[in-house]
């Protein structure tokens, strides 16, 4: 294979990435529960994700019930609880960490693809659940993959650069043999 | 020594023929275009106790899915090229000249298949393992994903293989580029429309698609990685992932082997 075409195949990898990453990104509101929560109890959530960008996160944020039930009647949603939260990066180093009162929402980067933990004490004296909920802006361009974006932007100028170099030789190499005798 | 050397040669200049401009640069986009558009973006939230089963089942579940979709591509461009190696030949009159050489028929028929099947395949698994590593490799689970990619390859193979028999089959008795394309690739879509039909239409036969060469390839991924079935388990969780893998084999052969025959045996080139 010679160099224009493998160039060109480069390119076509890198346009067909570079449509892809610009175009999809996650949008709206991701929530998880699991089980109650007694009172001293800890949670570690595991938020698998790639470099998604700005978003906030809420911890013990109780949602309203869709069956009609009042607020309240599942006994185990509880707000106004004091908890201590911890929330760490993929490479281990803590981005926060303090005492709030349930619901409490931050605003989060998503930076690094990788595993993000969030740890979640509970320090009031009653039962309860802890959801985690991540809410994005609804179709927000900076939400998209942006190690992707990068890969697809790189291989698009490499390919680029290959294929142009590979017209410019060829060019002078042909030109050089008509030049001959 | 000289004869391998020169089957070396033969199929330097079958695979340069076949995957010449545009057809290599065509069949990059098609098949990553396709795997491109299955894959989500990477976003999960669950907790430490289910994190390594939720993110072993997110990754053989895409890799499950770049391999279904990628079926389709593969099928056109198997009928597309292997026409272009057979067919073409022998409309051309290449085939005459190559029957004429101081090779042997196997050799030549080896060759041609080969300059198909094999760059497709690594085509077809080195896209795949590109989407998996730039989707789901990380420090932590790097080496699982390298794993469960690997197994793309040879199921990626032996269907290429199937697809590839079925083609010069239909290539060897047609002897017409278009016509033998055309005709493949309606063959092909005609085992892929076959997996899609309901018990509502076809009764009780139904359970037993999961056993065709198109929904073969991607239940013996499946039972290797112990996925769980979204709807009440059939008749594929009657076979082992060891017997999915046979009946590959079998249907990487089926066609293979009487175009084989024929090729050596029976077939000849009209002047």
């Amino acid at each position: 294979m010679n160099i224009t075409r493998a160039g060109f195949v480069l390119l076509i990898v890198g346009l067909i990435l570079l449509m892809n990453a610009s175009s999809s990104h996650v949008s709206g509101h991701l929530s998880y529960k699991y089980g109650e929560l007694d009172e001293g109890e800890s949670q570690k959530y595991v938020i698998l994700t790639a470099p998604v960008g700005p978003a906030n996160m809420c911890i013990g944020l109780q949602r309203e019930s869709v069956s009609g039930l009042p607020p309240g009647f599942f006994q185990y949603d509880l707000t106004d609880v004091p908890v201590h939260m911890k929330f760490t990066d993929p490479n281990n180093n803590t981005i926060a960490e303090k005492d709030v009162i349930t619901p409490y929402c931050f605003d989060v980067n998503f930076e690094t693809r990788g595993v993000y933990n969030v740890h979640v004490t509970n320090n009031g004296n009653v039962t309860t659940t802890m959801p985690l909920d991540i809410i994005f802006d609804f179709h927000n361009p900076d939400n998209k993959e942006a190690d992707k974006y990068l890969l697809s932007l790189a291989l698009t100028a490499l390919g680029a650069a290959i294929t142009s170099a590979g017209f410019v030789i060829n060019f002078v190499s042909k030109h050089r043999k008509q030049q001959k005798p | 020594m000289k004869i391998k050397n020169f089957d070396l040669t033969l199929l330097k200049a079958d695979m340069r023929k076949v995957w010449s401009r545009p057809t290599f640069e065509l069949a990059v986009g098609l098949v990553f275009f396709i795997s491109i558009t299955t894959v989500q973006t990477l976003f999960e939230i669950t907790t430490v106790s289910g994190f390594q089963s939720d993110f072993n089942y997110l990754v053989t579940e895409s890799l499950v899915r770049i391999t279904s979709t990628q079926m389709l591509p593969l099928v056109i461009l198997s009928g597309i090229l292997v026409s272009l190696s057979f067919a073409r030949d022998y409309e051309q009159g290449l085939m005459q000249t190559l029957l004429s050489l101081p090779v042997s028929r196997t050799s030549i028929f080896t060759v041609k298949f080969v300059a198909v099947v094999l760059p497709l395949t690594l085509l077809s698994w080195g896209i795949t393992l590109f989407i998996m590593v730039m989707n789901y490799f990380t420090a932590a689970s790097g080496l699982l994903v390298l794993q469960v990619s690997f197994w793309a390859l040879p199921v990626t193979f032996f269907a290429v293989m199937f697809y590839a028999g079925l083609a010069s089959l239909i290539a060897l008795a047609l002897k017409k580029t278009i016509t033998s394309t055309l005709a493949t690739v309606l063959a092909g879509f005609f085992v892929s429309f076959i997996t899609t039909l309901t018990p509502e239409v076809l009764g009780p036969i139904a359970d037993y698609l999961v056993f065709t060469p198109y929904a073969a390839p991607l239940w013996a991924l499946k039972r290797l990685f112990g996925t769980r079935p979204l709807s009440e388990p059939g008749l594929e969780m009657n076979l082992p992932p060891w017997g999915f893998f046979i009946l590959l084999i079998f249907y990487a052969f089926v066609f293979l082997v009487p175009t084989y025959f024929y090729f050596t045996k029976r077939f000849e080139v009209k002047e």
